[in-house]
């Protein structure tokens, strides 16, 4: 992708970002104004950055995860990026809604936003991707190629409120089926999974599925869900990484104006190694991920480095970000500066989607020559 | 074929038996069998005061810190003697064993690791009255001693919450007031003038445990135009003309316990409010803090402690691909290692305490090791419950926000490394 093309997608995500989702994180709550997100998550869609199931339109290629990302994630990724920089619970959400229209295209679910789901109690190893593992998928299918049933639960689905419809991959013998479907569908039911640490702007939902038939026109053409999670991995690491560097920015601001003993913060050594070494590891965090989104099509080896950047961006990401908020110390703890924030929706991109040890040990896996 | 312990262990004679220990006792069990008899009792007490009365309220206190009752769970608290513990019998409740066995800070620690499993944030809420009333403990000061402290004991034996607090932070000084270098240089903003039969307090410490809830202030503030070379230490009485609580901060974490803006302006004290001598206040300060951060330790211990319960418990159930947790063999690296961890806090404590007593570098390396360690098991313990471990019913993420502060309280960790330091300056460091 031309460097200029991704610097314009970077530069309206950035003025979006700052103009409608700084106002809503502001100081107020522990999280912001939520109440606002709706209207937030609408400026996002009529900026083009947010996916929409409902019709077609050309802002369909160029939003996150639009058809412009399968030729190259950049674009997708800078977005988020940029996005997360003023609150990574909305990025999640651009994130989660883009997934579900690169998995459904638009008008094969209700808008304005689609959920992709993928459960991870089945994900063991790299076989397990292409097969679902015997006896591990809770989302089972049963059927002939026209017509399915769907019978199981999903935990952990992401989207961007309000969601109407949901993309599932449910196992049928040894091999993977998706499905798009309204989430008013019968035999469904979702409920929030509760309150959680970080990411707030995010909805995550348990869905269960009851005897839900699944007509011709929701069936997915089947595939791997290789695709979708390098997509996903990919996605999570780039708004840790905006996450990241704006707490290294209100860590620095926050260390060029106060003092302690008499002198800036930022002459203190100790501080100076704190910031020093959290811009290190951003800047490694981002040639980690920078290279793993260079890679073309969905191969074996793109998908290792996509989740390879997860286990390693997020981590080093979140890292970073603890040791900006010591940089505030007292200050840093309490909710008014947002580094707390910062550090919650550090800590929750940690855990979600993959386990961190069944990431281990796919890169494990990787290493003693698979896939 | 594999030969467990057990089975191991039944291949040898009596005397090899009974030198094999194999049996499948809690770590916790292990370590309270080592303490001596009353402190082995005291541990137990705390562990059931706790799983009692806080665990049941620690995620409805977290989400909503005033929906408990702190002054009411104080009292709880005192009558099973735990908020009396400087003073021994029939005045409060030291374990006069504990201090002959060389164990003055010990119980603190226990108390503190037990609590603040089941939630530090209420932990914080009881415990935080020890740091209050540590002025009038480590003073020297008899009369702070027998007179203040025991009038506060004398309030607490009759049933009244009597909380204490500890007046270090400012606002423009924050960890000034815990490393001797800053201090020299610390903008404070907190200071007293003479007048007679007395002093005139005014300005505002930030960050105050307890500050909304406590009748007792112990509060440190400089002579006009001095340093913290004038700093002196006062007992305030939270009804005094002229103090006021200020703004509760909303804190990540520990979200239980108040942190709150005290508010001086004209506060007359007398004479006799002083605790130790004029100008004394720095030293009985960084006194209270080589105390103290044994006790930190313990609470971030504690946290550890609670964080991996839970992810044990966790593993032990929740299964993946139809297999229990537990029987995967990263799962078990990972918990194991959580254990050794913990392990090492603990010792690293216990040994703290061992001192006659504490001194700036042993409260410190307490402090940082078992902070920086409480992090790394909470991260770890979110990690093994995957998804779930984010979600606030499920603890382990209250465990992360609730250490992290024990890694900014009391000094920052580079603030106590820089104390290590100069504390053996002269010794390891010449």
């Amino acid at each position: 992708m031309d460097s200029e093309v991704l610097s314009a997608f970077r530069e309206t995500a950035r003025q979006f970002a700052r103009r409608e989702v700084k106002p809503m994180v502001g100081t107020e709550g522990r999280d912001g104004r939520l109440d606002q997100l709706d209207r937030v998550l609408a400026g996002a869609g009529e900026a083009g950055l947010l996916a929409s199931g409902a019709s077609e339109t050309p802002d369909h290629e160029h939003c996150v995860w639009g058809i412009a990302s399968r030729r190259s994630p950049r674009a997708s990724l800078a977005v988020l990026e940029e996005v997360a920089r003023e609150c990574a619970g909305v990025a999640t959400c651009l994130h989660a809604a883009g997934l579900g229209l690169f998995e459904a295209r638009a008008g094969a679910v209700p808008g304005p936003t689609a959920v992709a789901l993928l459960s991870d109690d089945w994900l063991l190893d790299w076989a397990s991707i292409d097969s679902p593992p015997e006896g591990a998928v809770r989302l089972l299918a049963s059927g002939d190629g026209d017509s399915l049933r769907l019978d199981g639960e999903a935990s952990f689905v992401l989207c961007a409120p309000p969601c109407q419809s949901v993309v599932v991959y449910a196992a049928l013998g040894s091999n993977w089926h998706r499905v798009a479907l309204p989430l008013d569908t019968p035999g469904i039911r979702s409920r929030p999974v509760g309150e959680r640490c970080g990411l707030a702007a995010l909805e995550v939902l348990h869905v269960t599925f009851d005897e839900v038939r699944v007509l011709g026109d929701r069936l997915l053409h089947p595939r791997s869900p290789r695709p979708f999670l390098r997509r996903l991995m990919l996605g999570l690491s780039a708004v840790a990484l905006g996450n990241a560097r704006a707490a290294l920015d209100g860590a620095r601001s926050y260390a060029a104006t106060r003092y302690q003993g008499g002198a800036l913060i930022e002459r203190q050594p100790a501080v100076q190694l704190l910031l020093g070494e959290s811009a290190t590891r951003l800047a490694a965090a981002a040639a980690f991920l920078g290279r793993a989104a260079k890679d073309e099509g969905d191969d074996a080896e793109a998908c290792w480095r996509a989740f390879a950047a997860k286990h390693r961006v997020v981590g080093d990401c979140c890292d970073a970000v603890t040791d900006c908020l010591q940089v505030l110390g007292g200050y840093g703890y309490m909710e008014d500066y947002r580094l707390e924030k910062r550090l919650r929706d550090a800590l929750t991109l940690k855990s979600l989607a993959v386990r961190p040890d069944v990431l281990r040990r796919l890169c494990a896996e990787r290493v003693g020559g698979e896939p | 074929m594999s030969v467990l312990p057990e089975q191991a262990r039944r291949t040898l004679g009596a005397l090899g038996r009974l030198m094999y220990d194999a049996s499948p006792r809690t770590i916790w069990d292990r370590d309270t069998a080592t303490l001596p008899r009353a402190l082995r009792e005291a541990r137990r007490r705390y562990r059931e005061f706790a799983r009692q009365e806080l665990a049941p309220r620690a995620l409805s206190a977290d989400r909503d810190p005033s929906s408990v009752d702190i002054p009411a769970l104080f009292v709880r608290a005192a009558r099973l003697g735990f908020q009396t513990e400087f003073m021994p019998p029939p005045w409060g409740t030291l374990k006069i064993a504990s201090v002959i066995g060389g164990h003055l800070l010990l119980p603190a620690a226990l108390k503190a690791e037990e609590l603040c499993a089941a939630c530090s944030g209420l932990g914080l809420a009881l415990l935080a009255h020890d740091l209050g009333t540590g002025p009038l403990f480590v003073s020297g000061d008899l009369r702070a001693y027998t007179v203040m402290l025991g009038r506060i004991y004398r309030e607490i034996r009759a049933g009244e919450p009597a909380i204490a607090a500890f007046a270090i932070t400012e606002p423009g000084a924050g960890s000034d007031v815990e490393d001797t270098e800053g201090a020299a240089r610390a903008r404070l903003s907190c200071h007293y003038r003479r007048v007679p039969g007395g002093f005139v307090l005014d300005g505002r410490k930030c960050f105050i445990s307890d500050g909304a809830v406590a009748r007792w202030v112990t509060l440190f503030a400089a002579e006009r135009g001095g340093g913290v070379e004038s700093w002196t230490c006062f007992l305030l009485d939270s009804a005094m003309d002229g103090l006021s609580v200020g703004r509760s901060e909303r804190k990540m974490g520990q979200r239980a316990a108040d942190a709150s803006e005290i508010v001086l302006e004209q506060v007359f004290v007398p004479d006799d409010r002083v605790v130790g001598a004029v100008r004394s206040g720095w030293a009985i300060n960084r006194n209270v803090l080589n105390f103290s951060r044994p006790v930190v330790g313990a609470i971030a211990l504690g946290i550890a402690r609670g964080a991996f319960e839970h992810a044990a418990a966790f593993c032990g159930q929740a299964r993946l691909a139809g297999r229990r947790l537990t029987d995967y063999q990263e799962v078990r690296l990972a918990l194991a290692d959580m254990l050794i961890k913990l392990s090492a806090m603990r010792a690293t404590v216990w040994h703290a305490t061992r001192y006659r007593f504490p001194f700036q570098a042993a409260g410190a390396i307490a402090k940082v090791f078992c902070s920086d360690t409480a992090w790394q098991v909470c991260q770890q313990a979110m990690e093994l419950l995957g998804d779930h471990g984010t979600l606030h019913g499920n603890s382990v993420e209250k465990a992360a926000r609730d250490a992290r502060l024990t890694q900014i309280y009391e000094g920052t960790n580079q603030i106590n490394r820089l104390a290590v330091f100069e504390s053996q300056v002269g010794a390891e460091f010449r």
